[in-house]
């Protein structure tokens, strides 16, 4: 009996995981984050694109048929990695502000690239990040 | 499509309800939200794609203020995200 409950409820988590990815299947066309050039553009897609699944996350946590415990769980890895898009987002504001100053001659190269690699630093972890919140949302928590 | 398994799985959500499966008809009715939800997020990267290409089209950089704007967004939906997320486990039978 035990073990008919423990299959059938395997049964139905597969099931559930099926269904999970041909819904988020529809979100993978385009990649606006491949497209993307220069560091600034590529910190903006990414910004642009945690959003979008944030809201996705909003809607389940909000949606009274989602369980408890995912809704915990994303709330969790939420908690993590909003932290590191806003440090993204902060690290491209000094480099926009950085390069106009430099196309002014108020600053030096040597002071935009220090802002240019930590942009680039502050792009694979949020890259990250966007990853971890989808996979938050796709129930692995 | 996408709105045929939407209404399809809701359908199949109501029908486990009724039978006394509500546990079952949870995981449809939430696949159902997902598949909603997958379609309209695939809208939005259609229209971020098409922002960015004209953005490296004209060889430009994104402005201070669009950068505030997306994250002033994020802002509003990581609080909202939190005050939806239930913080007593008691309430929650799958962990009790």
């Amino acid at each position: 009996m035990e073990y008919n409950r423990q299959r059938w409820a395997q049964v139905r988590d597969y099931w559930f995981v099926l269904i999970t990815m041909l819904a988020l299947a529809g979100c993978a066309t385009g990649n606006p984050i491949a497209i993307a050039e220069t560091p600034a553009q590529k910190a903006y897609a990414i910004e642009r694109s945690y959003n979008i699944i944030l809201a996705g996350a909003v809607e389940l946590a909000q949606d009274s048929s989602t369980p408890a415990s995912l809704k915990r769980a994303i709330g969790r890895v939420e908690t993590r990695t909003t932290p590191l898009v806003d440090s993204l987002s902060a690290a491209v504001t000094d480099y926009i502000v950085a390069r106009a100053q430099f196309s002014q001659g108020m600053t030096t190269q040597q002071k935009l690239d220090v802002f240019s690699r930590n942009l680039e630093n502050w792009i694979n972890q949020a890259e990250r990040a966007l990853t971890d919140l989808a996979a938050a949302i796709d129930g692995g928590g | 499509m996408g709105a045929t398994l939407v209404a399809l799985l809701n359908v199949i959500g109501s029908i486990l309800k009724v039978r006394g499966q509500d546990d079952l008809g949870q995981y449809a009715r939430l696949a159902a939200s997902l598949v909603q939800r997958g379609a309209q997020a695939q809208g939005e990267f259609e229209q971020l794609t098409a922002d960015l290409q004209a953005m490296v089209d004209k060889g430009e950089d994104p402005t201070e203020d669009q950068v505030a704007s997306v994250r002033n967004r994020r802002k509003e939906l990581s609080a909202l995200l939190q005050a939806s997320v239930p913080d007593d486990p008691e309430d929650d039978p799958e962990a009790a």
